[in-house]
């Protein structure tokens, strides 16, 4: 029989998720060259929501945890061909090519590039599902001199202490995108027309206007579906998906542990010297009373969590 | 939020450019001439009258092309004021077109207002060709870049041509594209209206007119590239990470 | 059948681990079970019973004994000095299993836990002659009557001899473990039935030190063994509330004991607002 046991129920335990779901916040940008054009993210996200649930199977499943873009900027660096005419085949050649054929004009001198930054925050609906097991670690403080005892550790700020940490431990994350905004497609395309426009093209020009903006959606090979198009740059080409799975994974195995318990215990606050005198200076404290805590394992039904460890 | 980097010049001219001359050679428009006998030839540049540079060519047998490309605007950067012919010195220097082939005189850069005189390079030789006035068998093509509608005419003729040029639909190969080809005569432009979309080109056959002029009479009505798919659909799409070991 | 099953979070520690913290405390917190006076605390070698503490108590400035007044003699301006410790002190939670009860006490109740201790007392007593050197002398009968009396001496501890003189009882106690509220948070504290030590003669003298005994461990000692209702649940309650204090469930026919002493363990069943 363990020494000690401490459940909690999935309603207690739910509190507890939810205290590490909220300090996740994810900020990053990285760019990629896909060839014809280059690609950038710009990314900051936090979690809401979500249900958890505890199973029988002594694992924890959370369900659709809304993914909130706090931050979604996409950048697109096209370099588009410059635009030219080809020359007009007057005589074709029966055999293939022209015999006589006329230049070729172009619009401009050299390729132009284009730069678009796309905000798509609040526009893409993505969800995330995550399936693990509850662990315990004990974590010996790295920066604890090895000659401290254990109160001088709990002194400074933070505390020097070691810690019996309860986590989760992924198996998986499943990162779900659920939805793009129809107005995505307009914001590309006034984006493009906008970029497109500042190369110079003057207004009335709206057939090469036309022309150079379904040039740079060939380039970015966007074709009907600009949501599935989307889907696949942000996901695929620049792999959000899996770069928010994985500091999801890190941050509950290692930055965030549910639950974290100092070792040895405190059982006892301080308390005042029983050798204090009215008329003289108050002597130390009593040290608080700390209990080395051992074997401390987790496991989970599909009502509760239940810890269990032994006294040292 | 969007930035260019300006890197690239546009060339202006050609969205801006709303006549076509045949005597007055721009951008965006070709002149072509059969190759005359063999021999060694000197054109003469002019621009808005004035001579402005010279440049020559040979017609033989001996390894020479189809088609033989002048851009008269380089030749006029070149040169400058009229210089002595080179190629009276040097003539196996100047570049060569077959008798078969044709001789084909464009503008590259610049507002245009250029013509150009052929003949023989020697002393006291006859004009071959001059631009000013086209023969039989001559081709006059061009591109149109702004879409309008472009009134044609032959000054002197009894002709009257329209085009009518559509912005480029989504998706065009412009080099699969054949072009227009209309006969331009005394008794008129054959046929007398087309439609083309920008970047088509139209060829006018020269049948016994000396000039053809083109002019901008309406812009097309400005469109607005075409609106991608409309509907949100809910995606579904799932991409599963696991803990890297 | 859940543990949370009428509660938020459920809260037990075994009387193998119970016993366990009890040497911790004694380890860590020697002062609450060694009184002695301050002769005897500057020279722990006279004590009945040596002292195991933690090596780094001194370094923190934490006292080995707790300081008490000498045993005054009546009618003398003198005190000896004495000690008293409490050893041995082991807990057993329904069913009884670890202490075995002086029949007095036997069996052990539902919903009780037996104590068993062991007390060593020790005297001063001072050689015989310091006694004999301090014995003082008659009042001066040609002293003036109309003189004010000199104020009365000051006390004098006599010195104790090279050892104390020492006996040990063994004690034992019938009790229970209730939550009271104190400061607007919840402790579970131990209190005491009844006690018995080993038969002693005449009986009333047995009777007299079971009351002094009984006093000492309900106003002194069991008071210093309340323990915080979060420590119960390791204090994953201070995770899962933020504002709210945890409370024992009310006792109901679902949770007919909050603490519970059963299958050797105390259990504690905790609320908390969770939303």
């Amino acid at each position: 029989m363990p020494h000690l046991r401490v459940a909690a129920s999935e309603q207690a335990f739910k509190k507890l998720f939810a205290k590490v779901v909220e300090k996740f916040v994810l900020e990053k940008s990285d760019s990629k060259d896909l060839g014809p054009f280059t690609a950038g993210y710009d990314i900051k996200i936090h979690l809401e929501g979500g249900s958890v649930d505890l199973r029988a199977d002594n694992t924890v499943q959370v369900k659709e945890l809304d993914i909130k873009w706090d931050r979604l900027n996409l950048s697109l660096g096209i370099d588009i061909p410059g635009f030219c005419i080809p020359g007009i085949c007057l005589i074709p050649n029966p055999l293939g090519g022209c015999i006589l054929e006329t230049p070729e004009i172009c619009l401009f001198d050299a390729d132009p590039d284009i730069s678009i930054v796309l905000p798509l925050g609040g526009l893409i609906t993505s969800e995330i599902s995550i399936t693990g097991r509850l662990r315990t670690r004990y974590n010996v403080n790295a920066d604890r001199p090895p000659d401290m005892d254990q109160w001088d550790a709990q002194l400074p700020d933070p505390k020097l202490t070691n810690t019996w940490q309860l986590f989760l431990d992924p198996q998986f994350v499943d990162i779900d995108l659920v939805d793009v905004a129809d107005t995505v497609g307009d914001l590309l395309d006034d984006a493009i027309e906008a970029a497109v426009e500042a190369l110079g093209v003057p207004d009335v020009i709206a057939g090469g206007l036309s022309a150079i903006v379904s040039l740079v959606r060939d380039v970015l090979d966007i074709g009907d579906d600009i949501q599935e198009w989307l889907s696949d740059l942000l996901g695929v080409s620049l792999g959000l998906e899996n770069i928010i799975g994985q500091a999801l994974i890190e941050h509950f195995v290692t930055d965030d542990p549910l639950f974290e318990l100092e070792d040895p215990y405190p059982i006892l606050d301080k308390a005042p010297n029983p050798n204090n005198k009215a008329v003289q200076p108050p002597l130390p404290d009593l040290v608080p009373v700390k209990l080395p805590i051992r074997d401390l394992t987790v496991s989970n039904n599909d009502v509760e969590l239940v810890l269990e460890g032994n006294v040292g | 939020m969007t930035t260019v980097k300006r890197s690239v010049r546009l060339n202006r001219r050609l969205l801006t450019t709303s006549s076509f001359d045949s005597g007055a050679l721009g951008p965006l428009v070709s002149l072509i001439h059969r190759a005359p006998a063999p021999g060694t030839y000197q054109a003469v540049v002019l621009r808005d009258g004035q001579r402005a540079g010279t440049t020559c060519f040979r017609v033989t047998d001996d390894k020479a092309g189809t088609q033989l490309n002048i851009d008269l605007a380089s030749v006029a950067l070149r040169t400058g004021a009229a210089t002595r012919c080179a190629c009276r010195e040097h003539p196996e220097s100047a570049p060569a077109v077959s008798p078969q082939g044709y001789v084909l005189f464009h503008v590259s850069r610049g507002a245009g207002g250029y013509a150009v005189v052929v003949g023989e390079a020697k002393e006291g030789s006859q004009a071959v060709f001059d631009s000013r006035a086209l023969t039989d068998g001559d081709l006059f093509a061009l591109s149109f870049i702004v879409p309008a509608t472009y009134a044609v005419t032959s000054p002197g003729g009894a002709g009257q041509g329209e085009i009518q040029v559509a912005p480029i639909p989504p998706g065009t190969n412009l080099r699969a594209v054949s072009p227009v080809s209309v006969d331009a005569s005394r008794d008129g432009f054959q046929p007398a209206r087309v439609t083309v979309h920008v970047g088509q080109g139209v060829a006018f056959r020269i049948r016994s007119v000396t000039r053809i002029v083109i002019e901008k009479r309406s812009p097309a009505a400005s469109r607005r590239a075409a609106p991608l798919a409309p509907g949100a659909r809910r995606i579904l799409r799932r991409v599963r990470v696991r803990k890297l070991r | 059948m859940a543990f949370t099953d009428h509660c938020d979070v459920f809260g037990a520690f075994h009387e193998d681990g119970f016993n366990r913290i009890i040497g911790h405390i004694r380890f860590q917190r020697p002062s609450m079970f060694n009184y002695a006076t301050q002769a005897i605390a500057d020279n722990p070698g006279l004590l009945c019973r040596p002292i195991e503490a933690h090596p780094r108590l001194n370094q923190h400035g934490n006292p080995l004994v707790t300081i008490i007044d000498p045993l005054p003699l009546p009618g003398t301006n003198f005190a000896l000095n004495f000690s008293v410790q409490l050893v041995d002190v082991k807990i057993d939670f329904h069913p009884s299993s670890v202490v075995t009860l002086p029949a007095e006490l036997a069996p052990l109740g539902v919903q009780r836990f037996a104590l068993s201790l062991r007390v060593c007392a020790g005297i001063g007593c001072p050689p015989a002659q310091v006694v004999s050197d301090l014995i003082p002398p008659p009042p001066d009968p040609d002293a003036d009557p109309n003189q004010p009396p000199p104020p009365p001496p000051p006390q004098v501890v006599l010195p104790p001899d090279q050892q104390l003189i020492c006996v040990c009882l063994d004690a034992f106690a019938a009790g229970g473990l209730r939550f009271r509220e104190y400061f607007q948070h919840f402790y579970l504290e131990p209190f005491i039935d009844r006690i018995e030590i080993s038969d002693i003669q005449p009986a009333d003298l047995e009777s007299g030190i079971e009351c002094v005994i009984d006093a000492t461990l309900r106003l002194g000692f069991l008071p210093k063994l309340r323990i915080l209702l979060e420590k119960m649940a390791l204090d994953i309650t201070d995770d899962v509330t933020i504002s709210v204090q945890p409370k024992p469930v009310a006792v109901s026919p679902q949770v007919p004991n909050n603490p519970a002493l059963e299958q050797d363990e105390v259990r504690a069943f905790i609320d908390l607002e969770v939303s």
